[in-house]
C-alpha cells in the first residue's frame, strides 16, 4: 500500500525533476549537501542502535525517521542528477551505489513488513541461532524411531525411506528457496511418500510412522523460519555495508566537485 | 525435548515435608520431637487451645507438628527484614525481638543502594562491557574477603545490626526501636495478608533467642479452630490491615464516610482468605499434570448465588468467567482493590427484584478479599455513594465492576473482519482465558512482543545486554498466543512469589519504582527464587571472574562453581527505562501493566 | 498437531546471546556446548572441564559445574582426584557470530572501497576517469594546445591527484575551477556586451528590458524552495542582478547530444514563480500594443476607407526575409500608388503652395549710396536658410542677434530699422547688405574656393565638424544650386564682384534681364521670382535631396551643447528659432515624417528589436494560419475610442489580448514553454 503510493509519488515527481534540471547550479549544490546530510542522518541509524542508553528516542521513531528520510533521499536524489543517469564514469558509480542502496532498504522494508506475519502464523516459534540445535533434536528422534522401527520389525520400510528421503532432508537446511516463495511441495511429497507407504507397515510401525510424519512437518516449518529469518538477516549483509562504501564515494565526490568546480573560488 | 507425554506423578500431600525439614541448610533440618511439643503445649497460647475443636483430619498436635519449626538467632540477626515477603509468623519463645521501624540502610539488609547508574556512565558501560559472558569482580563478592560475614545457610542473615544499635543507644526507648517481649506473636499479617513485612525485627538477645515459626498454613487452621487466636489474629488486623485494605479500593476512597460509618464499616467487615498462600508451587504442580486450572481454583462467589457482599480485593488475584456450554470462559480478573458484587447490590438495593451474582469469581491462586457483608452495604456504602454522587451518575472506574470495565476494554476493537488480521479483538476471552490461566496477570511489566511486526532482529536482546555488562537478561521465547509471545522476562509481579523464601533477602523490590531485583552480590545463588518463579522468568548462572581471565569463579571452600540468579531488572539503574522497548525499530515489543486493560486491549488491537 | 521444540524452563534453556562475537564451533551441529567460548574466541573447555574435587566430611566430591556437564557419576578418586571422563565434545574451532561477520564485511567492504578509490583517483589517466562527462559537441571541438590535457582548457591547471585535489580546496589560493564567465566570454558574447553578459537578462538594469520586468522577478512559491535555501547557505541572494556564471544555467558535460541552450520552463520559474506557472496560468496579460515607433504619422483610420477599393493590410505589410517581422512596405509601393502624383509633379498644387523661401533680398534704403538693386529688393524679412547661413559668418552675427533678439526686433526688419534710426543705422544696414552679398558671392562660387569657403561657413552655422558627413553632404548640395546662384547674381546684382573688390558700382547700371527664368526646364525645383529678389525651392520628389540634407544637418545640429562659446550660444539660439520657422515650410516632409531631434527616422522600420529584444515572435506560421486578408485584426485589434461603428480603426491598436494566443499556446496544443517567446539573453551572443 504505501509502496504504491510511493511509486506513485515518484511517478508524479519525475517528470518535474527532469524538467528541472539543474536550474541553478547551486542549486544543485544545496540539493548535494542536503541529500549528503541525510545520507549520514540515515546511516547514523546504525550508530543509535549501538548507543542503547542515552535517551535518544526510540528505535522506532528512528525507524520511521529513516524510512521516510529514505523516501526524501529519493525525491532529493531524483532533483540533484535532474531525473538523468549521469555519463562520468564516477558519477555512473555513485549513482549506482545510491540506486542500489535505495532498493536495499525498499526491498527489507518490504520484508521487514511481510515476513514476520508468515513467520507466526507458521511452526514453532524459533531462535534463528538454535535452529541447528532444534534439527539434530528432530534428527535424532528420527533415527531413534528407524532403530525401533529395525529392532520390532522384520521390515525395512521405514529404515528405506529414511535412507532414500530423510537423511539428506534432516541433514540441513534444506529447500530454502521454495520456502522463501512459501511453496510446501517437497514436504508435501515426502509424507505422501510416506503415507503412500502406510499400507505395508505392520501396527507398530505405523504408530512410528505418523510420529515420523510429525517430524517431516516439524523439520519442514523449521527450514522455513530458517529461510525467512535468515532473509530477514541476510538482506542487511547488503544494505549496511554498502552504506559505507556509499559514504565513501560521496565524499570522493563532493572532494571533486570542489576542487573542480569551487575549488579557491 | 519432543517429549509428548509427560510421567503423571503422585499428586503432593499436605505434610509430606514437614516444616522442620524445609531448609536448605541441612544443619538445620529437623523435626518436632515430643519434648519440643511438650514445651510448646505448656505455653500461652497453645496452652489455652481446645484441641477437641480441631477436625480428626487435622488435629492441633499435627499441625504445631508438621506447620512450625523452632529457630534460634544470635543477637542481632535479623528474623524478618523490611520489604520481604514472608509465609511465617513468628512467636517469642525465648528472649527479647527488637522491632526496627527505621534507620537501617537497604545496603545493611543485604539490598542494592538503589540509586541509579549516570548517563555518562551507562554509555561509557556499553564500551566498556565485557567481551564474555556473565563476569564479575570477585572482589565485591563477601566470601571472598571474609567468608564468616556470608553463611551460605542463607538462615541467618549477619549485619552490623548490634553496632547500628550501639551507636544511638537512646534510640533502643523509643518508638522506632521498640521491644517486642517474649510470648509475643508478630509477622502473622505479613504472613496472612500478603502484604510486605513493615518492620525488620532482630534477635535483641542476650544470647540466643528462640522462636516458633509457624508458616501460613499452619496459622490459618489455627485461627480457624481456634477463636481465641482468630478474635486475636482478626483484632490485630482490624487494628493494622483494614483500613489500609479499603484504603487501596479507589470506590471505598471516593466516596463520603463519615466517623461512625467508618467505625461500623470497620466493625463489620470480614477478612477471608482464598486459595493457596504458596500457589506458585501448586500451580506448576498442576500445570504439570495438565489439569484443568479453572475449576481447581477455589470459587469465592459464584454466579447465581445470592450476592451476599461487596468484595473488595486485597492481595493477589480473582478470575472472572462465565458458564459458557458445559464451561466457563474467562472474561476478566481482579486486582488489588478491584470490587465484585456491585452493581448486582446496587441494583437489589434500588429495585425490588433481586438479581443474583453475574459472574463466577475465582481465586486465580491466592486471594484476599475483604468482605462488607450486604447489610453493611446497604447502611453504610450504597447510602453514602448516594451522597456522593446523588445524581445516579457513578463513575465508572468506580464501579469497578470491571464486569463494565472489562467489556468496555475489550468492545473497543470490536472492529469488523476486513481481511486484516490486526483488525480482530485480541484482548477477547481467549485473551484473557490466556492471561489468566498463565498467571500473567500478575505482571506489571509484562514483555509483550507483537509477532506479526517482530523481524527476529534480537535488537532487544542486544540492547539489553549492552545495560548489562554484555548479559542478556530475557530470552526472547515464551508462551504464544494468536501472534502475541509473552517473553521469558521478569514481569516484575505484583504479587511476587519468587521474594519468598530469598534466604538471604538479595531478590528485593527496589526503593524507587518497586521493580523486582536481585542484588548480585549477596544472592547465594541456591535457586529458590528460579524455582519460586512460576514463569521460569529467572536464570541461574555461572559467573566468571574478570581477575582470573574471565575463569569460571568457584567457591574456595567448596570447590563448587559460584552461580547467581539473574533477571530482568528492567533497566532500574539507566536511564530512560526499560532499553528493550526502546530499542525495537518496529514497535513490536512493550512491557505491560496487566492492571491496565485497557492500554493492554489498546496496544493488542492496534 | 504442533510439537514444541522449544521447552522455556530455566533449566532447559539457557540465556541466548545473541550480542557475543563468538560462538560455539559446534553449534552450527546443533550441539553447542553450555560453557561457549570465551570474548576473544578461544574454545575453554580444555581449560575448564577439571573439577577440584572437595572434601565433605571423610569423602570426596565432584565439584564439576553444570554448564560442564555437572558432577559426573563416577565421581573423584578416592585419593581426591578428579576422575571426570573427558566432555562429550571435544573442544571446539569456535566461529564468528553471524552479526560478527556482518560487521566484518563491511569494514572489509569500506577497505576495499578506498583500493578502489585511490586506484581510480591516482591512476595517471585519472583526469578521465573523474570527468563527469562528455563534452556538448562544439566544445568537444575545441582542440588543446600539444602536451596540454583536454581539461585545462576549461579547468586551468588541471592535474591529478586526489591529494592535489584536496590542497586545492584547503588552500583557496590555486585553483582548477573554471573560471567560467572569461573561458566562455572569450568566445561568446562582443566585447562590449561582456559586461553586462552575466547580469540578469544580460541588462544593467531590469527596467531597461521593460518597466514591467522588474516587477515580475519575484522570489516565492514552492518551486524556489531549494533556491530560497541555498540563499540561506551561501548568505546572501545568488542571483543578484550583478553575479552569475554561465554554468549557473548552462551544463557542460552532459554528452555530446546535449544541447545547453535548451532550457526548461522551470528554470525561468526558479525566480518566476508567482506570477508565471505557465502560460496559460498566471502569465500576466499584454501591456503593450503594436506600437512603432517609427518616424511615419499615419493614421490607420483614415486610410480604412480604401479598404473597400482592395487595399488590405498586406498591401502595406510584408514579412522580411525570415518571415519574422512584418515591414512595412516603402513609399514606392506602398504609398505611391495614390501619394505620387503630387510629389512627381513640381508644378503640381501642393508644391506650389508650399515653396520653401531660400534666399531674399530686403527691401533697404540707404543714405550713401551702396550697391543693392533698391527697386528689385522688396523682401520683407530674411528666410530661416538665409538666417542660417549668415549665422555662419562672424560679422553677421551680431546683426541677426539683434534683428531676432526676442525683446527687440524678434525677426522683424522693419522694426530693426525702426530701433537702428536712433543710431548707427546707415551703417548697420550698409552692414548687412555687405554680408548678403558676401553670401551670394560665395553660394555663386563654383570654384574650389568657394566650397571651402561654404564649408568654412555651414560649419559654423551649425556648429559642426567640417568633416561632419551631414554637413559635407549639405556643402554639396548648395554646390549643386550654384548656377541658380550665379543666375540670381546676374539678375539682381550683376555687379557685384566688382562693388566686393572695393570698385564704385552703380546700381542704375545693371542691365534689366528679360529673361523669364520660370520657364526653364532644369531648374529641378528652384524658383527665382525675377520681381521680388527672391529664390525659392520645392520638392522635386519624394525624399528630395535638398530638403532631406537640411532636415538631417539641422536635426545634427540640435543638441551640441557641449563647451559652448557666446558665439554658439548664439548660434544655438538661432538655430532652435529656424527650425521653429522652418517646420512651418518643411509642411510636405513633416505631414508624414516626424522631424524632430537628432537622427530623423525617414523610414517606417517595422517592429524593432532593440526596444524589445526580451520577446521574439515570428509572423509566417501565424500568417500561415490566418488565410484570410484582414484576418491580421485576429491579434491587431483596432483601438475603438470613436462610437462610430463604421470608422475600424480610428486610432492605432489595442494591446494583444492574451487569450488569442493561449487558445492555441496551451498544454497538449501548440508550445507553451518560456522560451517560445523569450529569449533570456536581452543582448544575443
Amino acid at each position: 500500500m504505501s509502496i504504491a503510493a510511493l511509486a506513485l509519488v515518484l511517478l508524479i515527481l519525475t517528470p518535474y525533476a527532469i524538467g528541472y534540471r539543474i536550474a541553478f547550479s547551486d542549486v544543485v549544490v544545496t540539493s548535494g549537501w542536503l541529500l549528503f546530510a541525510v545520507v549520514v542522518f540515515l546511516s547514523s541509524y546504525n550508530l543509535r542502535k549501538k548507543l542503547t542508553y542515552p535517551p535518544l528516542l526510540k528505535s522506532s521513531t528512528w525507524l520511521q525517521m529513516h524510512i521516510y528520510l529514505g523516501i526524501a533521499a529519493m525525491v532529493i536524489f531524483l532533483f540533484h542528477t535532474s531525473g538523468k543517469v549521469p555519463t562520468g564514469h564516477l558519477d555512473i558509480a555513485l549513482y549506482a551505489l545510491f540506486t542500489l542502496m535505495v532498493a536495499s532498504g525498499l526491498f527489507g522494508f518490504y520484508l521487514t513488513r511481510t515476513i514476520p506475519t508468515t513467520l507466526s502464523s507458521r511452526g514453532n516459534e524459533v531462535i534463528f541461532e538454535r535452529i541447528p540445535l532444534f534439527r539434530r533434536q528432530i534428527k535424532d528422534r528420527v533415527e531413534q524411531i528407524i532403530l525401533q522401527s529395525i529392532e520390532q520389525s522384520a521390515s525395512s520400510i521405514l529404515a528405506e525411506f529414511y535412507e532414500s528421503y530423510l537423511m539428506y532432508f534432516l541433514a540441513g537446511p534444506r529447500n530454502v528457496l521454495l520456502h522463501l516463495v512459501r511453496s510446501e511441495r517437497t514436504s508435501y511429497r515426502l509424507r505422501h511418500e510416506l503415507r503412500e507407504s502406510d499400507r505395508y507397515l505392520d501396527e507398530q510401525d505405523k504408530v512410528l510412522a505418523a510420529e515420523l510424519d510429525d517430524l517431516i512437518k516439524l523439520k519442514d516449518d523449521l527450514d522455513f523460519h530458517y529461510a525467512r529469518q535468515g532473509l530477514l538477516k541476510l538482506w542487511l549483509f547488503f544494505h549496511i555495508p554498502m552504506t559505507l562504501v556509499l559514504l565513501m564515494f560521496l565524499v570522493a565526490h563532493i572532494v571533486l566537485i570542489y576542487a573542480f568546480t569551487y575549488g579557491g573560488s | 525435548m519432543v517429549e509428548v507425554n509427560t510421567p503423571v506423578g503422585d499428586k503432593p500431600k499436605r505434610w509430606d515435608l514437614p516444616f522442620g525439614m524445609d531448609f536448605t541448610n541441612e544443619a538445620e533440618r529437623r523435626e518436632m520431637s515430643f519434648s519440643d511439643l511438650n514445651d510448646l503445649f505448656a505455653k500461652e497460647p497453645f496452652s489455652e487451645m481446645d484441641a477437641s475443636r480441631f477436625p480428626d483430619s487435622l488435629p492441633l498436635a499435627s499441625i504445631v507438628a508438621n506447620d512450625t519449626r523452632i529457630r534460634l538467632y544470635r543477637e542481632g540477626d535479623a528474623i524478618v527484614r523490611q520489604g520481604d515477603y514472608g509465609n511465617s509468623a513468628f512467636l517469642i519463645l525465648d528472649g527479647d525481638c527488637r522491632a526496627i521501624i527505621e534507620g537501617l540502610d537497604p545496603a545493611q539488609l543485604g539490598r542494592q543502594a538503589g540509586h541509579s547508574k549516570s548517563l555518562l556512565k551507562s554509555v561509557k558501560g556499553l564500551f566498556t562491557n565485557a567481551l564474555a559472558p556473565e563476569v564479575r569482580d570477585s572482589r565485591l563478592y563477601p566470601q571472598h574477603r571474609d567468608k564468616a560475614v556470608f553463611d551460605p545457610s542463607g538462615t541467618v542473615f549477619v549485619q552490623d545490626v548490634p553496632n547500628i544499635l550501639e551507636l544511638s543507644p537512646e534510640s533502643y526507648s523509643e518508638a522506632r526501636h521498640n521491644i517486642i517481649p517474649e510470648g509475643s506473636l508478630f509477622g502473622e499479617l505479613a504472613a496472612l495478608g500478603r502484604v510486605q513485612r513493615s518492620v525488620t525485627v532482630v534477635a535483641a538477645g542476650p544470647g540466643t533467642t528462640r522462636l516458633l515459626e509457624i508458616r501460613w498454613q499452619g496459622l490459618r487452621d489455627l485461627m480457624k479452630y481456634d477463636n481465641g487466636l482468630r478474635d486475636h489474629i482478626n483484632e490485630l488486623f482490624r487494628q493494622n490491615g483494614l483500613k489500609g485494605a479499603f484504603r487501596m479500593s479507589p470506590l471505598i476512597q471516593a466516596i463520603d464516610l463519615d466517623e461512625d460509618q467508618w467505625d461500623q464499616l470497620l466493625a463489620e467487615a470480614e477478612f477471608e482468605t482464598f486459595g493457596s498462600y504458596d500457589w506458585h508451587g501448586t500451580y506448576q504442580q498442576l500445570r504439570k499434570r495438565d489439569e484443568d486450572l479453572l475449576t481447581q481454583e477455589p470459587v469465592v462467589q459464584e454466579e447465581g448465588q445470592y450476592p451476599n457482599g461487596l468484595l473488595i480485593i486485597r492481595a493477589g488475584f480473582a478470575r472472572m468467567s462465565r458458564r459458557h456450554g458445559a464451561g466457563e470462559y474467562t472474561f476478566g480478573y481482579l486486582g488489588i482493590g478491584d470490587v465484585h458484587g456491585l452493581q448486582e447490590l446496587m441494583h437489589n438495593v434500588s429495585t425490588d427484584d433481586h438479581s443474583p451474582i453475574q459472574t463466577t469469581l475465582r481465586a486465580a491462586g491466592y486471594t484476599d478479599i475483604v468482605r462488607v457483608p450486604t447489610r453493611t452495604f446497604e447502611q453504610v456504602i450504597y447510602p453514602a455513594m448516594m451522597k456522593t454522587w446523588p445524581d445516579g451518575n457513578f463513575p465508572e472506574k468506580f464501579l469497578g465492576e470491571t464486569m463494565e470495565r472489562h467489556k468496555t476494554a475489550m468492545s473497543t476493537r470490536r472492529a469488523s473482519w476486513r481481511g486484516d488480521r490486526r483488525k480482530r479483538e485480541f484482548s477477547g476471552a481467549p485473551m484473557m482465558e490466556f492471561l489468566a490461566e498463565n498467571r500473567y496477570i500478575n505482571g506489571t511489566a509484562t514483555m509483550l512482543i507483537d509477532l506479526d511486526r517482530c523481524t527476529r532482529c534480537d535488537d532487544c536482546v542486544r540492547a539489553c545486554a549492552s545495560g548489562h555488562n554484555n548479559n542478556p537478561r530475557f530470552i526472547r521465547h515464551g508462551k504464544i498466543h494468536d501472534h502475541h509471545m509473552i517473553a521469558n522476562a521478569c514481569m516484575h509481579c505484583a504479587d511476587p512469589v519468587c521474594m519468598i523464601g530469598c534466604p538471604t533477602g538479595a531478590i528485593h523490590r527496589s526503593e524507587g519504582g518497586g521493580e523486582v531485583v536481585i542484588n548480585d552480590v549477596t544472592c547465594i545463588g541456591c535457586g529458590t527464587c528460579a524455582n519460586s518463579c512460576p514463569y521460569e522468568n529467572i536464570r541461574l548462572v555461572n559467573v566468571r571472574d574478570q581477575s582470573q581471565d574471565d575463569a569460571l569463579m568457584v567457591d574456595p571452600v567448596k570447590g563448587k562453581a559460584i552461580v547467581k540468579a539473574t533477571k530482568c531488572d528492567l533497566c532500574v539503574d539507566h536511564h530512560g527505562g526499560p532499553a528493550c522497548a526502546r530499542a525495537c525499530p518496529h514497535d513490536a515489543l512493550t512491557r505491560a501493566d496487566m492492571d491496565d486493560l485497557l492500554d493492554l486491549s489498546e496496544w493488542l488491537n492496534r | 498437531m504442533r510439537i514444541p521444540l522449544q521447552e522455556i524452563g530455566h533449566r532447559d534453556s539457557q540465556y541466548e546471546r545473541p550480542n557475543q562475537q563468538w560462538v560455539c564451533g559446534w553449534a552450527k551441529d546443533g550441539n553447542p556446548c553450555m560453557l561457549g567460548p570465551d570474548g576473544k574466541g578461544r574454545c575453554t573447555v580444555a581449560a575448564q572441564s577439571i573439577c577440584e574435587p572437595f572434601k565433605d566430611g571423610d569423602r570426596w566430591v565432584c565439584t564439576r559445574s553444570d554448564v560442564l556437564g555437572g558432577a559426573c557419576t563416577a565421581g573423584p578418586s578416592p585419593t581426591g582426584e578428579c576422575a571426570c571422563p573427558p566432555p562429550e565434545q571435544p573442544p571446539c574451532q569456535p566461529v564468528r557470530s553471524l552479526r560478527a561477520r556482518r560487521t566484518r564485511l563491511t569494514i572489509g567492504a569500506g577497505l576495499f572501497t578506498v583500493a578502489v578509490l585511490l586506484v581510480w583517483l591516482m591512476s595517471p589517466n585519472s583526469l578521465t576517469m573523474v570527468s563527469p562527462g562528455t563534452l556538448s559537441a562544439a566544445h568537444l571541438a575545441i582542440e588543446p594546445p600539444p602536451g596540454v590535457p583536454n581539461c585545462q582548457v576549461c579547468h586551468k591547471g588541471a592535474e591529478s591527484g586526489f591529494g592535489r585535489w584536496l590542497s586545492m580546496i584547503a588552500s583557496q589560493t590555486e585553483t582548477h575551477s573554471v573560471e567560467v564567465n572569461q573561458q566562455c566570454l572569450g568566445c561568446h558574447f562582443s566585447e562590449t556586451d561582456q559586461a553586462i553578459a552575466m547580469k540578469v537578462h544580460s541588462a544593467a538594469e531590469l527596467s531597461e528590458i521593460s518597466p514591467a520586468v522588474e516587477e515580475l522577478s519575484m522570489l516565492a512559491g514552492p518551486t524556489s524552495f531549494l533556491l530560497g535555501l541555498s540563499d540561506q547557505v551561501h548568505g546572501e541572494p545568488m542571483l543578484d542582478q550583478t553575479q552569475g556564471t554561465c554554468s549557473t544555467c548552462h551544463n557542460e558535460h552532459e554528452g555530446a547530444a546535449h544541447d545547453m541552450k535548451v532550457m526548461s520552463d522551470i528554470q525561468c520559474q526558479v525566480c518566476h514563480t508567482n506570477q508565471f506557472e505557465s502560460f496559460n496560468d498566471g502569465h500576466p496579460a499584454f501591456t503593450s500594443a503594436t506600437s512603432i515607433s517609427s518616424g511615419i504619422k499615419f493614421d490607420h483610420a483614415k486610410h480604412q476607407p480604401r479598404f473597400d477599393d482592395g487595399l488590405d493590410c498586406q498591401s502595406c505589410h510584408q514579412a522580411d526575409a525570415e518571415g519574422k517581422t512584418m515591414l512595412v512596405s516603402p513609399f514606392e509601393n506602398s504609398c505611391q500608388g495614390c501619394h505620387e502624383q503630387r510629389s512627381k509633379d513640381h508644378h503640381g498644387d501642393a508644391i506650389k503652395k508650399n515653396p520653401v523661401p531660400f534666399l531674399q533680398l530686403p527691401e533697404m534704403e540707404f543714405e550713401d549710396p551702396v550697391y543693392w538693386p533698391a527697386e528689385l529688393a522688396v523682401g520683407e524679412n530674411l528666410t530661416p536658410m538665409m538666417t542660417l547661413l549668415l549665422a555662419g559668418d562672424d560679422e553677421a552675427l551680431p546683426l541677426l542677434s539683434e534683428i531676432y533678439d526676442g525683446d527687440g526686433a524678434a525677426g522683424d526688419m522693419f522694426e530693426w530699422f525702426f530701433i537702428l534710426e536712433d543710431e548707427g543705422e546707415p551703417e548697420k544696414k550698409a552692414q548687412l547688405a555687405t554680408a548678403i552679398k558676401k553670401l551670394v558671392s560665395e553660394l555663386a562660387d563654383y570654384s574650389s574656393s568657394g566650397e571651402k569657403a561654404r564649408t568654412v561657413r555651414l560649419s559654423k552655422a551649425f556648429s559642426l565638424e567640417a568633416t561632419d558627413p551631414e554637413l559635407q553632404t549639405l556643402q554639396a548640395e548648395l554646390s549643386a544650386a550654384n548656377f541658380v546662384m550665379q543666375m540670381f547674381k546676374q539678375r539682381y546684382l550683376p555687379q557685384l564682384e566688382d562693388d566686393l573688390a572695393g570698385e564704385e558700382v552703380d546700381a542704375t547700371d545693371d542691365e534689366e534681364l528679360t529673361t523669364d527664368w520660370m520657364a526653364s526646364k532644369h531648374m529641378s525645383g528652384w524658383r527665382v521670382d525675377s520681381d521680388e529678389g527672391a529664390i525659392s525651392y520645392r520638392a522635386v520628389a519624394h525624399s528630395d535631396s535638398w530638403l532631406k540634407t537640411w532636415i538631417e544637418t539641422l536635426g545634427k545640429s540640435q543638441g551640441k551643447t557641449a563647451q559652448m562659446t557666446s558665439m554658439d550660444e548664439m548660434r544655438a539660439g538661432l538655430r532652435a528659432l529656424m527650425l521653429d520657422e522652418l517646420s512651418g515650410d518643411f509642411k510636405s516632409c513633416t505631414k508624414c515624417h516626424t522631424v524632430q531631434g537628432e537622427a530623423a527616422p525617414w523610414s517606417a522600420a517595422g517592429r524593432l528589436y532593440d526596444a524589445s529584444g526580451f520577446t521574439k515572435f515570428n509572423h509566417r506560421p501565424h500568417m500561415a494560419m490566418l488565410n484570410e486578408p484582414g484576418n491580421c485584426l485576429t491579434c491587431h485589434i483596432p483601438k475603438n475610442e470613436s462610437s462610430d461603428a463604421s470608422i475600424a480603426m480610428p486610432r492605432g491598436f489595442l494591446p494583444h489580448d492574451k487569450e488569442t494566443c493561449s487558445s492555441c499556446h496551451a498544454p497538449g496544443k501548440a508550445n507553451n514553454t518560456c522560451l517560445n517567446c523569450h529569449q533570456y539573453h536581452h543582448e544575443r551572443p
